[in-house]
């Protein structure tokens, strides 16, 4: 066990490319017992990760500097994760927050920022990049100050690509970051902030100890759940997991303890002992909830069972993915998912068609709404499916977000019309510092989970930042939109909208469906029903025309060629029937034009 | 074995602005070029005939290219070898263009044994064969047609409809065929024009100079054609082909059904003993003796397919049982998609692509749905 007075366990805040990784490998040179010599080296990323430049496992890391331990708790850096970011931040006793001096404080660092303050960490502001010719410490601190509302007098000033002010920057840490309180004769708690699964040993969780001792044989219990196990295994993080026999209060590490599901072990839950439980577990503990929800179906039919297998495994390690199989009339067999957020679907998506080479056709997303039956029911409407009959609805409610977007001034009037486009409200605007504007709205999460995010900054030239945090439940005037194909009703293309949109938004949807899906050999009708009426209707006239080129000699081969293409160019698409519709489709749908919303 | 000949000739003295074969249009200004490529095709020839000494031809094709704009010294040279292969061929066709169409020289022809020409008239709208880059007259057209309506020999008129269109008036489709009608070809075939990439055509598309023909209008058009032609006693037996009673191309027939057949000369493709070859277009190796000749094996699926492709397109026959089993198919398992598949009419021993302008536009898409296993 490392002396508690010794023990340093923070987290480090920061935008993408502000310099967080940098800053790390300073810490690993630091440290006289890590072998690996930079992040890139020590993050045993997923490709995805480090495509999008976000992190979706915590990646924490032990490192002794002096006498001291620092414990990094890497934490995830999307808004879809942000419950578990605040479970790595409850593992924490302060945090670095780190701005870059040339760009100042965005929305993403501002979100989780308010989460440390929360949480009650001691915030260390440290401004990166002075030694760039553009860097404005002084404005930065201003905006800091300004939003976050920290005193930034003795924020330290960092180059981390130079190595200048590390040195300082370690001794704030020791001086500033309270050492872990806690009680070896206390019974056991340590809170999970993570965990991922092991083909070996199980599922590993990731811990922080808050009292007592863990150690190796020891019977543990999870108390939101009651389960109890036996500990096999535990260490730290080096940060390659390194077995240690015991885990004090204050330490952080790992603990395997032959847990078959990941969902036994859920992020925020604490351990406890069997034999001499804690009365009380760590507060904040929530079950995972997925807020997005969407069908996925194999494009092959006979791909069912692969993708159940699919699912299965990407579960193993991902406690948030929900599934559970559902027959669509107009898709066949499938599953209806749930997920965080729309990063968490995009996420799986590319895993599933990535790792198991599966063709899948994704339907559009949705919210869940919660409907008030006139008979007094209450049902939560995971699918346009779910919606019943319009004269048996009393009221609909649908989740609402706050948004936080941090803009430079020149943009603010594009942004507030998006944002009103959206149903958006403005509750706040704030100018942090010349040029640049806080604004926080709230806004219904449906308007957001497809596209704003990329409108946002189509209509910023990339310069908004957005992040957002839920709110609660408001009352919507919604209803649901059919889309019928040569008059069936195509679950997988029915969503719901505002009631003063629906009309128009079913036309721009029909038109759009026109576009992607291909003349066939027949006439195709589409048509948008709502509240049992048609409201727009689009032909799809048959194909008439193919050339008739002249099929002579090598032209066989050709014409082959030709005609394979265009099996090829079938394969991705969903048959109905006899209809082929493209993938694209399913997604065309809820796609609104920036000023769509209006009207 | 029997198989049939195609030899192509690559030169011509204009280049079409739809055309993107591989042909020299200045090679006959270029000294003694035109000349080589025919030793060395009379070369390749000769190599065949010591490779399969006792191959019968049935059937020969000269295609091009222009071969009627070849110097008669040359022609001779190429026939005089035929003949001395073999006695006479079942039918022997030559393509002509109508500048080149006279009675002195299907006097010659006739010396020779050929039998049949095919005529590239293409339109009778001045402005259009302008526009295509044509060098003959309307007046050339009628006295190539008449001319050969009054000698022994078959003949079949190519007739092009214009997908893309500039502004002219004096074009009418209909009227196109009314003038072929009247100098009573034995067979017609009329195409699609296909622009393809880099031709003067498809820079007229781009540029908006020709516009999209509205599919109503092809439809009307080509309505009239098949009425037209089967009210003259005419026989639709492939999408783009119509013949007089017996008067069917049978070369191309070969080709349709996948028999074997030698293609001689740069850019030829030949099938034979299931392999299908290319040869490479390229003129200078070729008349250095290197014949580059790039070879396909046409395995089980392949033949499959592409049997099934080419025997579609024939109206009057289509996908036949015999052969399909012959060739390795199952017939229950083409039956099972073909009983789904619009246009198509089922019966136990063929299946056959209905003749009617809906669905012989849609050719393409019907024989993709059906084939799709095997292609």
């Amino acid at each position: 066990m490392h002396p508690m007075d010794k023990i340093r366990t923070f987290s480090i805040i920061a935008h993408i490319d502000h310099g967080k990784s940098t800053l790390a490998d300073r810490f690993l040179e630091k440290a006289g017992n890590v072998k690996a010599k930079n992040v890139e080296q020590y993050l045993d990323q997923m490709d995805l990760e480090r495509e999008r430049g976000i992190t979706i496992k915590s990646h924490p890391v032990s490192l002794d500097i002096d006498d001291f331990r620092f414990n990094i708790i890497d934490t995830p850096g999307h808004v879809d994760f942000s419950y578990e970011v605040s479970r790595a931040l409850a593992s924490c006793e302060g945090a670095l927050l780190v701005v870059d001096a040339t760009q100042g404080v965005e929305a993403q660092t501002l979100a989780h920022a308010y989460k440390a303050i929360e949480n009650d960490l001691e915030i260390i502001p440290v401004i990166n990049k002075i030694d760039l010719p553009a860097a404005d410490p002084e404005r930065v601190r201003q905006e800091i100050e300004d939003l976050i509302g920290i005193d930034t007098s003795d924020a330290i000033l960092v180059s981390a690509k130079m190595g200048w002010g590390v040195d300082e920057l370690i001794e704030a840490i020791k001086e500033r970051i309270p050492a872990p309180k806690g009680d070896t004769e206390k019974p056991l708690r340590a809170l999970i902030f993570d965990s991922k699964y092991d083909n070996y040993r199980g599922v590993i969780i990731y811990v922080r100890v808050f009292d007592g001792v863990i150690r190796k044989g020891m019977k543990i219990k999870l108390m939101a759940t009651g389960s109890e196990y036996e500990v096999n295994e535990l260490g730290i993080f080096r940060p390659e997991m390194v077995q240690t026999d015991e885990l004090g209060p204050g330490e952080v590490g790992w603990v395997a303890a032959t847990i078959k599901n990941i969902r036994d072990a859920q992020v925020g839950d604490t351990v406890t002992s069997a034999q001499n439980p804690a009365s009380e577990p760590i507060p904040g503990f929530r079950k995972v909830k997925p807020m997005v929800f969407a069908g996925l179906y194999p494009v092959e039919s006979e791909d069912f069972e692969k993708l159940r297998d699919a699912l299965q495994k990407l579960a193993l390690n991902d406690a948030a993915l929900f599934f559970q199989p559902e027959n669509s009339p107009a898709l066949g067999p499938g599953f209806r998912c749930g997920f965080l957020g729309l990063l968490h679907m995009e996420i799986v998506r590319e895993r599933l068609e990535r790792e198991f080479d599966l063709e899948l056709v994704i339907t559009t997303p949705n919210v869940i709404y919660r409907i008030l039956k006139k008979n007094g029911e209450v049902i939560e409407a995971h699918s346009p499916a779910d919606f019943p009959d319009p004269s048996e609805i009393e009221t609909i409610e649908e989740p609402y977000v706050r948004g936080e977007i941090m803009v430079p001034g020149d943009f603010v009037g594009p942004v507030m019309q998006l944002a009103h486009s959206r149903r958006g409200v403005m509750v706040h605007m704030e100018y942090p510092s010349e040029n640049r504007v806080h604004l926080t709205f709230d806004l219904p999460y449906a308007e957001i989970i497809l596209d704003f995010f990329d409108q946002l900054k189509s209509v910023s030239r990339g310069f908004a930042s957005f992040d957002y945090d839920f709110i609660g439940y408001r009352e919507a005037d919604v209803v649901k939109v059919e889309i019928l194909v040569n008059g069936k009703p195509v679950d997988a293309l029915s969503f719901v909208a505002p009631k003063e949109y629906a009309v128009r938004r079913a036309r721009e949807v029909l038109l759009r469906l026109k576009k992607v899906i291909p003349k066939q050999l027949f006439e195709i009708a589409l048509q948008a029903k709502v509240g049992g009426r048609i409201v727009a209707r689009e032909t799809i006239r048959p194909l008439r025309k193919d050339v008739l080129a002249k099929c002579y000699g090598g032209d066989v081969s050709r014409k082959k060629k030709l005609l394979q293409k265009q099996k090829e160019g079938k394969k991705r698409m969903k048959k109905f029937g006899r209809i082929s519709i493209p993938q694209e489709a399913f997604l065309e749908v809820l796609k609104v034009d920036s000023e769509g919303g209006k009207g | 074995m029997i198989a049939s000949l195609y030899i192509h000739i690559p030169f011509c003295r204009y280049k079409c602005a739809y055309c993107d074969f591989v042909s020299y249009p200045h090679a006959f200004q270029i000294d003694d070029l035109v000349e080589k490529y025919v030793n060395a095709l009379i070369e390749e020839l000769q190599w065949w005939r010591n490779a399969f000494p006792y191959l019968h031809i049935n059937t020969v094709y000269m295609g091009g290219g222009t071969p009627s704009a070849l110097p008669l010294h040359l022609q001779e040279r190429i026939y005089k070898f035929l003949s001395g292969w073999q006695k006479g061929f079942t039918e022997f066709t030559i393509e002509a263009n109508p500048e080149d169409i006279n009675r002195e020289w299907l006097g010659f022809l006739k010396e020779w044994g050929i039998t049949r020409i095919s005529v590239g008239i293409q339109t009778f709208s001045e402005e259009l064969l302008r526009q295509w880059r044509r060098k003959h007259s309307i007046s050339d057209s009628l006295h190539a047609l008449h001319v050969l309506s009054q000698s022994d020999f078959d003949f079949n008129v190519d007739i092009i409809y214009p997908t893309y269109l500039p502004e002219v008036s004096d074009y009418s489709f209909q009227r196109d065929i009314d003038t072929v009608l009247k100098c009573n070809p034995h067979h017609i075939s009329v195409y699609l024009m296909d622009i393809h990439e880099g031709t003067l055509a498809s820079i007229n598309v781009q540029s908006g100079r020709w516009k999209e023909v509205p599919e109503g209008r092809v439809v009307d058009d080509l309505s009239y054609l098949y009425e037209i032609l089967k009210e003259h006693g005419y026989i639709h037996y492939e999408i783009s082909n119509f013949s007089l009673p017996g008067k069917e191309s049978k070369h191309n027939i070969r080709y349709w059904l996948q028999e074997f057949y030698i293609g001689a000369g740069i850019s030829a493709w030949g099938f034979i003993n299931f392999v299908r070859y290319e040869n490479l277009p390229t003129i200078q190796g070729y008349i250095r003796g290197n014949v580059g000749k790039q070879f396909y094996k046409v395995s089980g699926k392949d033949v499959l397919s592409e049997y099934g492709i080419m025997a579609l397109r024939l109206l009057t026959r289509g996908i036949e049982r015999r052969r399909w089993e012959i060739l390795g198919g199952s017939w229950e398992n083409l039956i099972d998609r073909a009983k789904n598949v619009e246009c198509i009419d089922v019966y136990e021993d063929r299946i056959l692509l209905k003749d009617s302008v809906d669905c012989i536009l849609v050719s393409n898409s019907v024989i993709e749905e059906i084939l799709e296993p095997w292609l």
